[in-house]
């Protein structure tokens, strides 16, 4: 599904990821964990063709970044669902028409967006709040919109960047069960996190990068920074 | 795929209609000063239009003609007249014989009395002279036919020269408001187009600054450029079009109002007359004009603000 070769990334002298080999299976549960400028956010920003790599391979679902053109950007974002620490939702709008936005920007037929937008909020447990905005929803509803709007256009990928790290434990859990209820639909799930406790709580594939490369990969693992 | 692309245009059409209405009063003031400027543009277009039409008309009524002594020769005449066609302002050379001015004048006598004609003047003794009738392309040139006539080749055989007289200065006059009025109207026109632009120009940047934090999580989740750009370009469309039509508005009801009593000396009617049949075209214009004015200032503050 993800394949990284030799992935690297400098910022001037600052060498930002180096010789990041990766690969990622369709419907795995990954969770990237390490410290804060280990180099996770940088992974992120390369698998959505936000920055191009300084060196080495992305290919992601049998694309080649390398040959992706400017223009076929924002298709290729299409594919891939992002849930952020800072939510970015849009804040004139309510809860359905963020969702429906994301559907919006793809030329869906109304008729689609009016019978897929309810599922979903469904599926996140918002029903009832689709007219509420933004700044009426606590951090937890709002990232639940987040993840709603990232899966409602039905990527194989998930990626979700620090997703609870505005959260308290109990909103924190909701977000992660969430997260393992998508990816038992079939959804690849890359989780990119420090948090100790649902890195351990979580039972799966932990990545730990450190100084940009990557120190361990273990089927099952722990939290090990 | 294009229904894809029709309710992809849509979307892009009802963003730019919510901009346009958050941003209330930035587009008044775009509107405003793009209406002030579409009318300079299109009232340039009626003043010139109509002393266009006023100088058709006097220029009609002008009578060029050079009169010849009865001394001068036949072969005399041709050649003044070979001469006048060689001057590029001479379109046309009519010779008028003296029987030929005889006949012309029983008939006018005719025409104004109302009776049969009489004969003041006999074959025999026909008093009037030979001439040639001018038609000329441009009356404010005739004074080179004077010229020719008085020069010394001519002059034996010239009797008298008519040029139009007072007529002449009038059509001097009226060339000359023509022409002014057309560069002040263009001037003033490109003057405000410059203004609109900056305004406008001015009205997209702040929407782009206001609206930043939500174009980059547009970008994030996948909206193409244009997506991005489309309700920005809009905007300034629907700025155009609304300040168009304002003008148009203005323009029309000034001329179908008060058009014809505006000037007495100027000649409206062709000119409002046009504006009635042509609608389609005038409003056409103007509405393509306003479009081009709101594309142009929008695209231009993208292409500065909104690096995508």
């Amino acid at each position: 599904m993800i394949l990284l070769d030799r992935l690297g990334k400098q910022y001037g002298s600052n060498e930002a990821l180096s010789h990041v080999n990766l690969h990622i299976h369709p419907k795995e549960f990954v969770t990237v964990v390490g410290e804060s400028g280990a180099g996770k956010s940088t992974l992120i920003r390369l698998l959505i063709r936000e920055e191009k790599p300084s060196s080495g391979k992305i290919i992601v679902g049998g694309i080649d970044y390398e040959g992706v053109k400017r223009r076929d950007i924002p298709r290729l974002r299409r594919r891939i669902g992002v849930v952020f620490q800072d939510f970015k939702l849009l804040p004139n709008r309510n809860v359905r028409e963020n969702v429906a936005f994301a559907l919006e920007i793809t030329g869906a037929r109304p008729s689609v967006i009016k019978h897929t937008v309810p599922k979903v909020l469904q599926l996140v447990g918002l029903a009832g709040k689709e007219h509420n905005f933004p700044r009426e929803l606590s951090g937890g509803e709002q990232q639940r919109v987040a993840i709603a709007r990232a899966v409602v256009r039905q990527p194989k990928i998930l990626i979700a960047d620090e997703p609870t790290g505005n959260l308290d434990p109990k909103h924190s859990w909701d977000i992660i069960e969430l997260l393992l209820k998508i990816n038992r639909y079939g959804t690849t799930v890359i989780l990119a996190t420090h948090n100790r406790d649902i890195v351990n709580a979580l039972q799966r594939r932990v990545v730990t990068l450190r100084g940009g490369r990557v120190i361990d990969d273990q089927e099952q693992g722990a939290y090990n920074v | 795929m294009l229904v894809r692309k029709l309710f992809m245009l849509t979307r892009v059409m009802e963003a730019g209609t919510r901009n346009f209405f958050r941003n209330a009063w930035l587009s008044v003031a775009a509107i405003t000063v793009m209406a002030v400027t579409l009318t300079i543009m299109l009232s340039a277009v009626v003043f010139n239009m109509a002393l266009g039409n006023t100088l058709d008309k006097v220029t009609e009524k002008i009578d060029v003609a050079v009169y010849f002594n009865d001394e001068a020769s036949r072969s005399q005449i041709d050649q003044f007249q070979e001469a006048l066609l060689a001057r590029g302002n001479v379109t046309a050379v009519d010779f008028i014989s003296k029987s030929e001015a005889r006949e012309r004048y029983r008939e006018e006598r005719s025409s104004q009395q109302g009776e049969q004609p009489i004969d003041p003047v006999t074959p025999g003794d026909n008093p009037l002279p030979r001439s040639v009738e001018i038609t000329v392309a441009d009356l404010t040139r005739v004074g080179q036919i004077s010229d020719l006539a008085q020069s010394q080749q001519y002059a034996p055989i010239v009797e008298e020269t008519s040029l139009g007289g007072d007529q002449r200065d009038t059509i001097q006059r009226i060339a000359t408001v023509r022409e002014s009025l057309l560069t002040a109207g263009l001037v003033a026109s490109l003057i405000f187009a410059g203004i609109s632009v900056l305004i406008i120009f001015n009205t997209i940047r702040m929407a782009i600054f206001a609206r930043g934090e939500e174009i980059s999580i547009m970008r994030l989740i996948g909206a193409t450029n244009a997506f991005i750009r489309g309700p920005f370009l809009f905007e300034a469309i629907l700025d155009g079009i609304i300040a168009a039509l304002i003008a148009l508005g203005l323009v029309y009801a000034l001329l179908f109002r008060s058009g014809a009593s505006l000037i007495d000396y100027v000649d409206f009617e062709s000119t409002v007359t046009f504006f009635a049949e042509a609608w389609p075209l005038v409003a056409g214009g103007t509405i393509l004009a306003g479009i081009l004015l709101g594309a142009f200032s929008s695209t231009l503050a993208m292409a500065r603000y909104l690096r995508l």
